[in-house]
């Protein structure tokens, strides 16, 4: 597994460093994590960064995983010593999906796990697309996501057996063929599965994104032409067609 | 398609709070609770929510001007006292900056154990309750267009202003019917400014929310209310409809004879506009 592509593009352009979207690339340990954290929260950015980085430090997800997380975050923050309004921001908690990708090489699997709008896509590069998880359908994207909180209150629904059971899928890497994952966050997700349903060879045009001014490059024209809606973006494009370029160990 | 626009620092949206503040808002609500009081309590409540939506780590961002209008007696007053009477509309990071005060108020929240515990927290005041005089509604609709045509001409690509509008009474400096026709025809270039109509009637019938005729309306006055409202955007509708409201095609952004309740929710589902970006 190697990483071909990871780029990113802030909602607006005139706050780069604001981008509240996350990633985490442990190429040895075969794990990829994006998230992105809810424009209306309070600090989504941080929340969205521990996030990744606690997945690709340890991928078993689960309401355990969710609660140390949460934990860690509220440890972070210095409650008292908010102002009024922070205090108030605070406890409406921040919010975040969350994309991960676990790759078991020797066994030529890959495991998704997808709470959230982020989107994972399987492509043969030979057949085009394979599957997508966890929304398959740009309609999907209308609807209100589940997001992970920093207030274990608005966390019950995960709790619960199988939420995380179900956000989980496997998807097997027959050998041979020219393998890419493509992981991206909701904006770029809507956009792309809408241009998949129209029969667009969008696959193709994020196939052949190489450096960052490319993104920018798509990115800029969608949003002038409104066709995806102006928010942070960040793909990564995983690549499976030459295992000896990405040093992992067999398994 | 109008009240598409997203809301952000560089094209902020803005919500006025028009408050009747005439003698007859004295008058206590089913709670025993004074009309004024409540509003009042609901107005900052509102303040609240708003600026909390607007805060990050970082700061209160501005996606968000607001203002307050008050009116009743002779006059037509700023809302906005202590650092924020020089002007109407503020951005929502100098109303974060500026209360009045910040009371201390007693919440419940989960203890993470199944039951509820009380804990304190911090509640900040911009806007007291006043009611004395008559209600000069005209006025206010004259005084509220000046600000909105400002607000619009300096604000083109913006969502376009809400207007918040709280009355129990009748006008008595005239009829106001024009004149809000004529503020509901401001606009920016995502759409015409929406009015968006409470009105905390005395009379003992039955609320009725969000309707689409004035048919089921009892009184000429609240008839007269609803023609002055605009009809809800999609996006509000929407936002109506999962609160487990009916609200069906053609609906006007007005309540009849809400309660406590509906008038917090009124105000919630008002102040619901765009995404923020």
């Amino acid at each position: 597994m190697r990483v071909a592509f990871a780029g990113q593009v802030p909602k607006d352009l005139a706050f780069a460093g604001e981008i509240e979207d996350a990633m985490a690339v442990a190429t040895e340990a075969g794990r990829v994590a994006i998230s992105d954290g809810a424009s209306e929260s309070y600090d989504s950015r941080s929340w969205a960064q521990l996030l990744v980085q606690r997945f690709v430090a340890d991928p078993d997800v689960g309401p355990g995983w969710l609660n140390a997380a949460v934990a860690e975050y509220r440890e972070q923050s210095s409650f008292t010593d908010l102002s009024w309004s922070r205090q108030a921001a605070f406890d409406r908690g921040s919010y975040a999906s969350l994309l991960g990708i676990e790759y078991f090489q020797g066994e030529h699997w890959l495991k998704v796990h997808c709470v959230g709008d982020s989107v994972a896509v399987l492509i043969d590069v030979r057949e085009a697309c394979k599957y997508t998880f966890y929304y398959n359908y740009s309609r999907l994207f209308s609807q209100r996501p589940d997001l992970l909180s920093t207030d274990p209150a608005r966390n019950t629904a995960f709790t619960a057996y199988p939420f995380f059971a179900s956000h989980t899928t496997s998807w097997r890497l027959d050998a041979g063929a020219p393998w890419v994952v493509l992981c991206m966050t909701d904006a770029m997700g809507e956009w792309a599965l809408r241009q998949h349903e129209c029969r667009q060879p969008v696959w193709n045009e994020l196939l052949a994104l190489e450096v960052q001014t490319d993104l920018d490059a798509l990115v800029a024209e969608a949003r002038e032409s409104r066709d995806m809606r102006v928010d942070d973006v960040t793909l990564v494009r995983l690549s499976f067609d030459d295992s000896r370029a990405d040093g992992l160990p067999d398994a | 398609m109008p009240y598409q626009a997203e809301i952000s620092r560089s094209h902020p949206t803005a919500f006025l709070f028009l408050v009747d503040q005439s003698t007859s808002m004295q008058a206590a609500m089913s709670n025993g609770i004074a009309k004024a009081q409540q509003v009042a309590d609901v107005v900052n409540r509102t303040l609240f929510t708003l600026v909390t939506r607007c805060t990050k780590a970082e700061g209160t961002r501005d996606y968000f001007e607001v203002g307050v209008l008050g009116y009743g007696g002779s006059e037509v007053r700023n809302g906005l006292q202590g650092n924020l009477a020089g002007a109407v509309f503020h951005p929502i990071s100098r109303v974060e900056a500026s209360p009045l005060r910040v009371d201390a108020r007693l919440k419940k929240v989960d203890d993470g154990a199944g039951g509820l515990v009380e804990q304190s927290f911090r509640f900040p005041i911009w806007f007291d309750p006043q009611a004395s005089g008559v209600t000069p509604m005209c006025q206010a609709m004259y005084r509220a267009a000046d600000e909105l045509a400002d607000w619009c001409d300096a604000h083109p690509g913006s969502y376009p202003p809400t207007v918040l509008h709280v009355t129990d009474g009748e006008s008595t400096d005239g009829n106001p019917e024009q004149l809000a026709e004529r503020l509901r025809q401001l606009e920016t270039e995502d759409g015409p400014v929406l009015m968006l109509t409470l009105h905390l009637s005395t009379a003992g019938n039955d609320p009725v929310r969000f309707p689409a005729s004035e048919s089921g309306l009892p009184d000429d006055y609240a008839k007269m209310l609803f023609r002055m409202s605009s009809p809800l955007p999609d996006r509000l509708m929407a936002i109506a409809q999962e609160e487990g409201l009916q609200v069906g095609t053609g609906a006007k952004g007005f309540i009849f004879n809400a309660d406590v309740v509906e008038i917090v929710q009124f105000f919630d589902i008002g102040t619901r506009a765009s995404e923020l970006r």
